[in-house]
């Protein structure tokens, strides 16, 4: 009965409270070979605080890489006797990656932590180590296909070659292979490296990793070509490249967190180091049988042009001689022609100019010399070939390309038998000018049209710019004015009447005879059809006086105008002098104007 | 009537204005420029560079010749920068010359700063700014105008004509005439804005240090060489603060740029 309390106390009471500090430590698998990397994962569980590092004894048998911790934290409240109590446990994941140097049978124990003032330890795990076999000679990769078996991730280096000559080029892929998600690639290592005793250039890595599928020991993994460089090696020696540790983030499918919910929302991840296997390369010097006597060092897999620009040159003109190098190899080191004597020419320094192009893990391009030689008289004279030599390691031979320049050197047409040049960089500069690629002056020039004036800035400009607006409003203004009058004709008529009467009355011609008055009364009658919008034609003196009363005019003004009518109509008829007739011009006009209302 | 001739005889002048100045100048730069010719095709580069300056600092009646000419008198006679300048001036005066086009390419592939040139445009880019690199700033204030008048015209006829074929046709010439004038303004006002605070500039020393502040005292911030096309921004002390098209900047003597501007 005792013990069955003892079982059901255990059972109830968690082990965060019961045992305040946990330190548990597995391994990915439990057998492996020498120089194999076997994933160590040391978790603590405390509820005492935070477990901050984990401490190995001396152990002679492996290697122990860190590959990072990760920490994670949970709060359980209980109740107990009326009171409420929070507990924080913290769970601090290590992980190690672990690689034995010898075989043999091992514990791995003493793994320990230190949680507050008290140290914990872990309990012993037991590891077969067997021997590494290698198999395959031609790949150079020290960690094979087939040793990595069983492994879920591995980091792996490889080039096709593993002799080379000096100078050679020597690809080499970085390659992680995984059967699990990878994350956060983290490659300072692998940047940073230097290949000890070679030259070197990466290739720029892709935006994005693209993944291949390949089956290594009956496992389909999935590798990433995530470095690629090309090494150059500087000495006739051994190479080796050794191990190169890179950092991801891989996910933990190995244990599930308790948590329900966490389980099933998030993905644990945990940091993993992958080390590269090392790998060495012979180096052989480059052979000494069949040298070309000014041999400069080029290596490589190459295709060389020369050229010159001119066949025929004038004494005292520039010819450029180009020699272009191109195709693969370490560029960089890629040596200049070696030039026949050059009797009678001036030679200035030759330009290199070079394009790298650094892609498919191969270092490509091309390298042109260019010089520059003025004939300095018509005895100047190109003795022998251009050469060009270097060693092509493919072929595991000297190569040599020669041309024999084909140049005829002409007098000056300025008569000058001999050419004085500047010497130096200022000649070189003064006879690259010199080209004869420039197109001719202009002659003719028209210069009334003034380019340099800006059209923009003169008033002229704005002028035109106001000046259609204007025209558009202008004629939008009659045009509405035009439709006011066609809307409404006798209100036009009636604020024209007054000025309409005194431009007929002006342009009545000065006659002695009855028309004169008559065409008075004509313009007067005229002005009240307008005025007072009425047909007074016909009208007697008296209805005319009526329609004058209606429209509020003043008696006095209709007495008047009645009395004007009535001497125009007896002045028809009866001759009267210039005096009178001019009187009663005026009067006609003055009784207008009132009758306008202006005085 | 009266009012009418008075309007109408203002218009002449302001218009024939600048022709009657050209009449009544006593420089005659055809002479001036027949001459520095001659000079050119003797070989004599330094007298046509002194007579093609003479007709440029003249200021009048300057076009694109005298300064492509001058462009090609300064190269024949090795001075990169100073022909890269007048061939910069020559081309914003006549833009589609290819003649100008040609020399100035060819005396920009000289520079030794060549990763401080413009980068060339796609194609699509250089169609959509035709227009803005290939016409000048007067043939776009002349098309602009143009186009004013066509569309206040128009529309001025609009209102006055009642023929509806002759509407039907107005209405196409007036929205013809603003979507040309919407287009045209595009191009105008920006190159208008450019012209008016032009700063680009060419270095016209063969080498020359940039320093990091208006002073030989000041530490040396990069090295630049004749032809470069920079952006002048401030001037103090007789120092100049340029920018390159990377971005960087740095001071450096007046006196070692010129600021492209061929215009009045």
């Amino acid at each position: 009965m005792k013990n069955f309390v003892w079982v059901i106390f255990l059972f109830i009471f968690p082990l965060n409270v019961w045992g305040e500090v946990s330190i548990e430590s597995f391994l990915d698998r439990y057998s492996a070979k020498v120089g194999e990397q076997v994933l160590l994962t040391v978790e603590v569980t405390s509820t005492e605080g935070e477990a901050t590092s984990i401490s190995f004894p001396k152990l002679d048998w492996l290697t122990v890489y860190d590959a990072g911790k990760s920490t994670s934290s949970n709060f359980q409240m209980s109740m107990g006797g009326g009171k409420k109590s929070v507990t924080k446990t913290f769970t601090t994941t290590f992980s190690y990656l672990i690689v034995p140097k010898t075989k043999g049978t091992y514990y791995l124990e003493k793994i320990s932590t230190r949680v507050g003032n008290k140290s914990y330890s872990s309990n012993p795990l037991k590891i077969t180590v067997t021997d590494s076999t290698q198999t395959n000679q031609n790949l150079n990769t020290t960690s094979k296909n087939s040793s990595q078996g069983g492994k879920k991730i591995f980091f792996e280096v490889f080039s096709p070659e593993n002799e080379v000559y000096v100078d050679q080029m020597i690809p080499l892929v970085f390659t992680v292979y995984s059967q699990i998600q990878l994350n956060d690639l983290k490659l300072e290592n692998l940047n940073s490296a230097t290949f000890s005793g070679t030259w070197k250039e990466m290739i720029p890595p892709p935006s994005r990793y693209r993944g291949f599928k390949k089956n290594i020991d009956g496992l389909n993994y999935t590798g990433y070509e995530i470095r690629k460089f090309c090494l150059f090696p500087i000495n006739d020696e051994t190479i080796t490249i050794d191990p190169i540790s890179i950092k991801c983030m891989v996910e933990d499918n190995r244990k599930r967190s308790r948590d329900f919910f966490d389980s099933f929302f998030s993905r644990r991840t945990i940091p993993v180091e992958v080390v590269s296997n090392s790998m060495s390369f012979k180096v052989k010097p480059l052979p000494v049988e069949k040298k070309p006597e000014k041999f400069t060092g080029t290596v490589g897999v190459y295709r060389v042009e020369m050229f010159i620009d001119k066949k025929e040159v004038e004494v005292g003109d520039a010819l450029t001689l180009k020699v272009k190098i191109f195709g693969e190899g370490n560029i960089e080191h890629i040596g200049p022609p070696i030039l026949p004597p050059l009797e009678g020419f001036t030679k200035y320094d030759p330009t290199r100019t070079q394009t790298i192009e650094r892609r498919n893990g191969t270092i490509e391009g091309e390298v042109v010399y260019e010089y520059i030689l003025v004939p300095k008289s018509k005895n100047s004279s190109i003795t022998g070939p251009i050469e060009y030599n270097f060693f092509d390691p493919k072929k595991e031979e000297y190569v040599t390309i020669k041309n024999q320049l084909d140049l005829k050197i002409l007098p000056s047409s300025n008569g000058e038998e001999d050419a004085v040049l500047v010497e130096g960089d200022e000649g070189k500069r003064k006879i690259i000018l010199k080209a004869e690629d420039l197109k001719h002056i202009i002659t003719e020039a028209d210069f009334e049209m003034d380019q340099n004036r800006l059209f923009h800035k003169e008033g002229k400009f704005y002028f035109l710019q106001v000046l259609p607006l204007l025209i558009f409003l202008f004629g939008g203004f009659l045009k509405i004015k035009k439709t006011n009058i066609e809307k409404n004709p006798v209100s036009h008529k009636r604020k024209k009447a007054l000025k309409t009467a005194l431009q007929q009355l002006d342009n009545i011609p000065n006659s002695s005879d009855g028309s004169f008055f008559s065409k008075i009364s004509k313009v007067l009658s005229g002005f009240l059809d307008d005025k007072f919008n009425c047909k007074s034609t016909g009208m007697t003196v008296e209805e005319i006086g009526q329609i004058l009363f209606l429209n509020q005019i003043d008696k006095d003004l209709i007495l008047r105008f009645e009395e004007l009518l009535s001497e125009l109509d007896a002045a028809r008829f009866t001759p009267m002098g210039d005096k009178p007739k001019n009187e009663l011009f005026l009067e006609a006009k003055k009784i207008l104007r009132e009758l306008e209302g202006l005085k | 009537m009266k009012t009418l001739s008075l309007v109408l005889s203002i218009l002449l002048i302001l218009i024939f204005l600048p022709v009657l100045d050209s009449f009544c100048s006593n420089i005659k730069p055809s002479e001036l420029f027949e001459t520095a010719n001659q000079k050119y095709e003797t070989g004599d580069y330094d007298s046509a560079i002194k007579l093609y300056s003479q007709l440029v600092g003249n200021g009048n009646n300057v076009n694109s010749a005298v300064y492509f000419n001058l462009g090609n008198s300064y190269f024949r006679s090795g001075e990169l920068g100073e022909s890269i300048y007048a061939y910069e001036s020559a081309l914003l005066l006549d833009p589609r010359n290819k003649a100008i086009i040609k020399n100035l390419s060819f005396a920009r592939s000289k520079i030794l700063d060549q990763e401080f040139e413009k980068k060339e445009e796609n194609p699509f880019t250089s169609f959509i700014t035709s227009p803005y690199n290939l016409m000048t700033i007067n043939e776009l204030a002349t098309f602009f105008t143009i186009f004013i008048w066509i569309l206040f015209l128009s529309l001025t006829l609009y209102l006055w004509i009642s023929n509806a074929v002759f509407k039907d046709l107005l209405k196409w010439v007036v929205w013809g005439s603003a979507f040309g004038l919407v287009m045209i303004s595009f191009y105008f006002f920006p190159k208008m804005n450019s012209i008016n605070n032009y700063s680009e500039s060419i270095v016209v020393v063969p080498e020359l240090n940039v320093h990091t502040g208006p002073g030989d005292n000041y530490p040396i911030h990069f090295k630049i060489h004749e032809g470069t096309r920079v952006k002048h921004q401030r001037d103090r002390n007789n120092w100049s603060q340029v920018s390159l098209p990377n971005g960087i900047s740095g001071w450096l003597p007046g006196d070692s740029i010129k600021k492209i501007h061929p215009w009045k």
